[in-house]
C-alpha cells in the first residue's frame, strides 16, 4: 500500500481529462447537430435524440427529424469514426514501426487505398467491393513501402517515410490513369470530389458500412495495446517479453491499415490527422496505453468532427475537408517538431 | 538439472557466410554467473541472442532447465530468460515505472493488462534495483547508468531464473560499474543464473564467477576467473600484449592494462 498514493493520484487526473475529452465530444456532437442552413434549436434535436417518432406529431418537426437523423447525424458519426479510425491507425503505425513519422498518408495506405477504390468506383461496383478493392490496394501499398524499406536497411526513421512517399506517388499516378479513362461525364466528377476528401455525400448506409471495420479494429487494437506497445521497444526487447514479433505485426498493419481504407472509401483521402492526433496524445496522455489508445480515439474524432463543421459553415461552398485537415494539420505539425526535443526524433 | 546446457552450437548469419559460433559448448548452474570475454566480433552478442531464441541455430542444442529451446514458445521463453539489452533508443518517451512494468508482460497471457499484483511486482523491482526515485522520469531523459539501472529492474519484474545482460557496463564510469556488478552478484545470490558479456577481466575477479573466452566463433577456455584468466591467455585473446595488474589492498583482483611498444 506504500506506493500507492502519488500513482492513483496520477491515475486519477489522467482518468478526469478523458472524461472531460469525452464530455467535450459528446457537447461538440450535439452543437454540431443544429449547425446549417436549416434551423433546428437545441430542444427539438435532443427531443428528436430521445422520443421515438411517435411522439413527435407537427410537420415541421417532421422536416427536423429528417435533416438532423437522415442528413447531419450520418455525417457527424462518419467524422467521429473517420477521427477515431485515422488517429488510431496512426498510433498502431507509429508504434510497431517506432517511427513518430508514420501515418496511413506517408505510409502509402491512403494513396493506395484511393487507387483500389477509385478502380472499383470505375467499374461501378457495390459499395461493398469498393471497400475491399479499397483495402487490397492498401495493403499493397504498405507491403511495398515495407519490403523497399527492408531492402534499403537502412535503420533511419526517414527511409521508411520516403518509401513512403515514393509508393504514395505511385498510386498517385495510377490514380490519374484511372481518372483519364473515366467517363468525364459521370464518373470522373465522383471520383475526383471524393478523392479530395468530402463528408458531404456521407449517406446512412455509409455510416454503418463504416462502423464495421472501424470498431472491430479498433476494439481489436485497444485489446493487444500493451503488448502492441511491447513493439515500440524493438524487436529484440519485444519477443524477450514473450511476444511473437512477426504474427503481432502482422496483425496490426491488417487491422491499421484495414481501418484507414475503410475511412478512404467513404470520404477520401483524409491527410494530418493520422500523424497529428498521436503525436498530441502522446504528448498529453503520455504512453500508458489504455489512456494512450483511448486519448487518440477521442482526440481524433473532436479534431475531425470540429474540422468537419468549419468545412460546412465557412462558405457558402463547401470547402473539401481533407484540404483544410492539410491547412490546420502542417502548421500544427511542423509547430510540434519545432517545440519537441531533437534527441526524441533521431 | 543445469540452468543452462548448450552443447556444440553453430551459427551463420548465410550459408555462404564464416560462421559467427562454432561449435560452443558450456553449461551453467542456478545462482551461477559466467562472464564472457572475447575481442570485439568475437561473437558475445551473437551468442546472447541465440541463448534468448533470437536467432536461428544452425546446428547444436540449447537446454533451459532441460527442456530445448526449439520447444517453447516466446512466452516460455520470456518465463525463463530476461534480456538486458547493450542501450535501448526508445523512440517514445516512456516513463520509468511503466518500462519496468512491461517486464511483467511476460506472466500476462494474450489480451490482458498488468494487475495490481503486476504493478506491486514491477515497484518491488523499482525498489530492489534502486531506481524508484526515477520512476515519474522518462527513460529517454535518463543517463546511461540510470538507463541501465531501469533495464535490469525490468528484466527483475520479469521474475525469469535466466538473466543474460549484453555489456551491461559499457560506457558507464566507474561508480555505476560498481553499482551493476553488485546487482550481479545480489542476482545470482537470490538464484538466479547470469550471462553477461563484458570487456573487463577485472569484472570476473570482482564477482569470482566463472569465465569463458572467446575468439572468432569458438570457446578458447572455460573455468574459474582465477584459472582461466592469466597474463598469457589475456594476451593470447585479445592479440595484443597486456600486463597482469594485482596486488594491494584488493589482493584477489587482477586486472589488465595494455603494454605500449
Amino acid at each position: 500500500m506504500k506506493f500507492s498514493p502519488a500513482r492513483s493520484a496520477d491515475r486519477l487526473r489522467g482518468d478526469l481529462a478523458l472524461a472531460v475529452l469525452a464530455g467535450l465530444l459528446v457537447l461538440l456532437t450535439l452543437f454540431s447537430l443544429t449547425l446549417g442552413r436549416y434551423p433546428v434549436s437545441l430542444e427539438t434535436i435532443l427531443d428528436i435524440l430521445t422520443k421515438s417518432g411517435h411522439a413527435s406529431e407537427a410537420a415541421r418537426d417532421a422536416t427536423a427529424r429528417t435533416v438532423v437523423l437522415m442528413v447531419r447525424l450520418p455525417r457527424i458519426v462518419a467524422a467521429v469514426l473517420i477521427g477515431a479510425g485515422l488517429s488510431l491507425s496512426g498510433l498502431a503505425y507509429q508504434t510497431i514501426f517506432r517511427n513518430p513519422m508514420a501515418s496511413p498518408a506517408l505510409l502509402g495506405v491512403s494513396a493506395g487505398a484511393a487507387f483500389g477504390a477509385s478502380v472499383a468506383l470505375l467499374l461501378r461496383l457495390s459499395t461493398l467491393l469498393v471497400q475491399g478493392a479499397g483495402f487490397i490496394g492498401g495493403l499493397a501499398a504498405v507491403t511495398i513501402a515495407l519490403t523497399a524499406n527492408r531492402a534499403i536497411n537502412a535503420r533511419s526513421i526517414v527511409t521508411l517515410v520516403l518509401c513512403g512517399m515514393v509508393v504514395s506517388a505511385l498510386f498517385q499516378a495510377l490514380i490519374s490513369i484511372v481518372k483519364y479513362v473515366a467517363d468525364p461525364v459521370e464518373t470522373l466528377p465522383t471520383i475526383t470530389f471524393w478523392l479530395m476528401g468530402s463528408l458531404a455525400k456521407i449517406t446512412v448506409s455509409d455510416a454503418v458500412v463504416l462502423s464495421g471495420p472501424i470498431l472491430v479494429c479498433g476494439l481489436a487494437l485497444y485489446l493487444n495495446r500493451w503488448r502492441i506497445g511491447l513493439l515500440a521497444l524493438g524487436e529484440h526487447e519485444a519477443a524477450t517479453m514473450g511476444v511473437d514479433v512477426r504474427r503481432m505485426r502482422m496483425a496490426v498493419i491488417f487491422l491499421a491499415t484495414l481501418m484507414s481504407a475503410a475511412t478512404v472509401c467513404v470520404a477520401g483521402v483524409i491527410g494530418w490527422v493520422g500523424l497529428l492526433i498521436p503525436h498530441l496524445a502522446r504528448a498529453s496522455f503520455g504512453m500508458e496505453p489504455g489512456r494512450l489508445a483511448i486519448s487518440t480515439a477521442l482526440l481524433g474524432s473532436i479534431f475531425l468532427l470540429a474540422v468537419d463543421d468549419l468545412a460546412r459553415s465557412i462558405s457558402v461552398v463547401e470547402v473539401p475537408i481533407g484540404v483544410l485537415t492539410a491547412l490546420i494539420g502542417a502548421p500544427f505539425f511542423l509547430l510540434f517538431l519545432l517545440r519537441s526535443r531533437q534527441g526524441r526524433w533521431a | 538439472m543445469k540452468a543452462i546446457e548448450i552443447a556444440g552450437l553453430s551459427f551463420r548469419h548465410d550459408v555462404r557466410d564464416a560462421a559467427v559460433l562454432n561449435d560452443i559448448s558450456l553449461d551453467l548452474d542456478l545462482g551461477e554467473i559466467i562472464a564472457i570475454l572475447g575481442p570485439n566480433g568475437a561473437g558475445k552478442s551473437t551468442l546472447a541472442l541465440c541463448l534468448l531464441g533470437l536467432l536461428p541455430r544452425e546446428s547444436g542444442s540449447i537446454r533451459l532447465n532441460g527442456r530445448d529451446i526449439g520447444e517453447l514458445s516466446r512466452a516460455e521463453m520470456a518465463r525463463r530468460v530476461a534480456y538486458v539489452p547493450q542501450s535501448t533508443r526508445s523512440a517514445f518517451a516512456f516513463d520509468v515505472a511503466h518500462m519496468v512494468l512491461m517486464g511483467r508482460l511476460a506472466h500476462i497471457e494474450g489480451m490482458g493488462s498488468p494487475s495490481r499484483h503486476d504493478r506491486r511486482f514491477a515497484e518491488k523491482s523499482m525498489e530492489q534495483v534502486g531506481v524508484w526515485p526515477l520512476r515519474g522520469r522518462l527513460f529517454t531523459e535518463l543517463s546511461g547508468g540510470e538507463r541501465q539501472l531501469v533495464l535490469i529492474a525490468r528484466a527483475l519484474a520479469q521474475d525469469a531464473p535466466i538473466v543474460v545482460m549484453d555489456e551491461p557496463t559499457a560506457s558507464l564510469d566507474l561508480g555505476n560499474q560498481g553499482r551493476i556488478l553488485g546487482l550481479v552478484r545480489d542476482l545470482a545470490r537470490t538464484g538466479k543464473s547470469v550471462v553477461m558479456t563484458t570487456h573487463l577481466p577485472d569484472q570476473a575477479f570482482n564477482l569470482k564467477c566463472k569465465v569463458a573466452l572467446m575468439k572468432a566463433g569458438r570457446l578458447t577456455a572455460i573455468g574459474p576467473v582465477a584459472e582461466v584468466c592469466s597474463a598469457e591467455s589475456m594476451s593470447a585473446l585479445y592479440g595484443a600484449p597486456l600486463d597482469a595488474l594485482t596486488g594491494g589492498i584488493a589482493n584477489e583482483l587482477t586486472a589488465f592494462a595494455p603494454r605500449l611498444g
